[in-house]
């Protein structure tokens, strides 16, 4: 598909908006719009805040030559089944199926863009991720007990989008001109806002956030790993691809080995003991008095 | 695409950030929050829509801060907390009211994205943000399971139908207006009439079964057990 400029008919009659992938020139600059869509003015010179958009931001991966460009396609696909075979399965009606699967589906990238306000989503301007949504809805709408299998069997898929989605959002974050743990944060809820986001809207705490098998772990780890990289001089490309293979084997392992994350563990008594050589607070101590009583 | 645009008049994005608070604040009493809940879930559901997709789109300010709609909001929130039993009464108008905004909230923020050159699927896309992300927000809010989500009402139905149909229309025949107006007509026609005779949205039809039915492949299965319950031990 060859994108057009295309004349907005706002207010201001000689602003254009242009969609990625246009090339053209302003003054004498040669510019591409990378990610999302740049609304040019008459009259207008180019400033630090396009030069941006025009070759620091990378798009969903086009840029990397390690990952194919329709991986994107095969994660935002997949965490759409799993969310349409999730919401058919709790009696959802069709909305709520297609609903469920945008998402999971493109919750992750849907927030990086929103967090990194990089204009319209990419999610959006691509309208093949849109069909591949509603195609991945249909099928869980119709055939959610066969989905819900072929989600739980290819665990694998699911692995190695997380892995994508982390290098994707680190990455763009710090192409942005995120700091190193800013743009770790936005790693991280790219690769998980989509589980985050379905369970909000199922009307209930998102899984992730509970002991289980390693998933927001997974992609914690993955992001340190992307920022140190680029921080150390490698490239995109070669982060995400790095990324991408530890997340998914962190994942993989962690389901195999049946490794869990954990509650959270109150040393405090621990502690007191150890400072005060004495018994618990519980028994005796100066600062009983502000603690919690009641069960007393 | 041609090249109309829905002006969309500031009464009537004021009149809809009230009967959102309204009916938001009405929400809200019912399940006895207090009045900082019940002002925050109003207001989120008066404005939300809006917001969520000019949040998405993340070209402009989004449109409830220039407006000043989340006064208007406000303004229902109140009329809400406090004249509770005279809002309820209101009801039917606002039933009503709300019929008659879904096609538009649908059309409104189905050209808004068309306007900025963007696919057709994500048009219907924010076209549904627009009518139904107040009442997914305000449900959230209430930690409930959105009721736009679950069988009922053709209200989502009644959206997304209309934003495919718009964009459908304006996409074929390129005549913005009618395209409106038939979209805008579908969308309260349905609501109302899915209301009037009862229809309920269908929920997910396991194929898979069905096909294994089909196909026979549980034919060696036991029958089914039978209705009759067991004799008491």
């Amino acid at each position: 598909m060859e994108p057009t400029p295309v004349v907005s008919d706002c207010e201001d009659s000689p602003t254009i908006s242009v969609l990625p992938g246009t090339s053209f020139t302003v003054q004498g600059y040669r510019l591409t719009v990378s990610v999302g869509i740049a609304q040019i003015a008459a009259g207008w010179v180019p400033d630090a805040g396009i030069v941006l958009a025009q070759d620091n931001v990378t798009k969903l991966l086009d840029s990397n030559p390690q990952i194919p460009s329709w991986a994107p396609y095969i994660a935002v696909g997949f965490g759409a089944l799993a969310g349409a075979a999730f919401a058919a399965r709790r009696g959802f009606d069709i909305i709520g199926v297609l609903g469920l699967a945008v998402a999971q589906g493109m919750g992750g990238p849907l927030l990086m863009a929103i967090l990194l306000q990089t204009g319209t989503p990419e999610v959006l301007t691509d309208g093949r991720y849109f069909l591949i949504v509603t195609l991945a809805g249909a099928l869980g709408f119709f055939f959610a007990g066969l989905m819900a299998q072929a989600v739980a069997s290819a665990m694998w898929v699911d692995a190695l989008s997380l892995g994508l989605l982390c290098g994707i959002g680190t990455t763009t974050a710090q192409s942005g001109g995120l700091s190193p743990v800013p743009a770790m944060f936005v790693g991280v809820m790219t690769a998980v806002g989509g589980f985050i986001l379905r369970d909000v809207m199922a009307g209930r705490a998102p899984e992730i956030l509970r002991p289980g098998t390693y998933v927001a772990f997974a992609a914690l780890v993955g992001a340190i790993l992307a920022v140190t990289l680029v921080e150390i001089g490698a490239s995109y490309a070669l982060a995400q691809a790095a990324t991408l293979v530890t997340v998914a084997a962190i994942r993989i392992l962690s389901v195999y080995f049946g490794w869990e994350t954990h509650e959270a563990t109150d040393f405090s008594e621990r502690v007191w003991k150890f400072w005060r050589r004495s018994p618990p607070p519980d028994e005796t101590g100066p600062m009983t008095q502000y603690f919690d009583r009641s069960d007393r | 695409m041609s090249s109309g645009v829905l002006a969309v008049p500031v009464l009537l994005t004021a009149t809809a950030a009230v009967a959102g608070g309204m009916s938001g604040a009405l929400h809200a009493t019912r399940r006895k929050m207090d009045v900082t809940g019940v002002l925050l879930v109003a207001v989120c559901t008066g404005v939300g829509g809006g917001a969520l997709r000019d949040v998405i789109l993340g070209t402009a300010v989004p449109i409830f801060l220039i407006q000043n709609l989340l006064a208007m909001a406000f303004v229902g929130a109140v009329a809400g907390f406090f004249f509770a039993r005279f809002v309820e009464q209101l009801g039917p108008a606002i039933y009503v009211v709300d019929s008659l905004l879904i096609g538009v909230w649908v059309v409104i923020g189905a050209e808004k994205a068309l306007q900025l050159g963007l696919s057709d699927s994500a048009a219907v896309f924010l076209g549904l943000t627009t009518a139904v992300g107040g009442g997914i927000i305000r449900d959230v809010l209430c930690r409930e399971v959105p009721t736009a989500l679950m069988p009922g009402q053709w209200v989502a139905g009644a959206a997304a139908l209309a934003a495919v149909v718009f964009v459908a229309l304006d996409g074929v025949f390129d005549q913005r207006g009618i395209a409106e107006a038939i979209a805008i007509g579908l969308a309260t026609a349905l609501r109302m009439a899915s209301a009037r005779y009862g229809w309920v949205t269908p929920d997910a039809v396991t194929m898979s079964a069905r096909l294994r039915h089909w196909l026979g492949f549980d034919r060696h299965k036991p029958p089914a057990e039978s209705d009759t319950p067991l004799p008491s031990a």
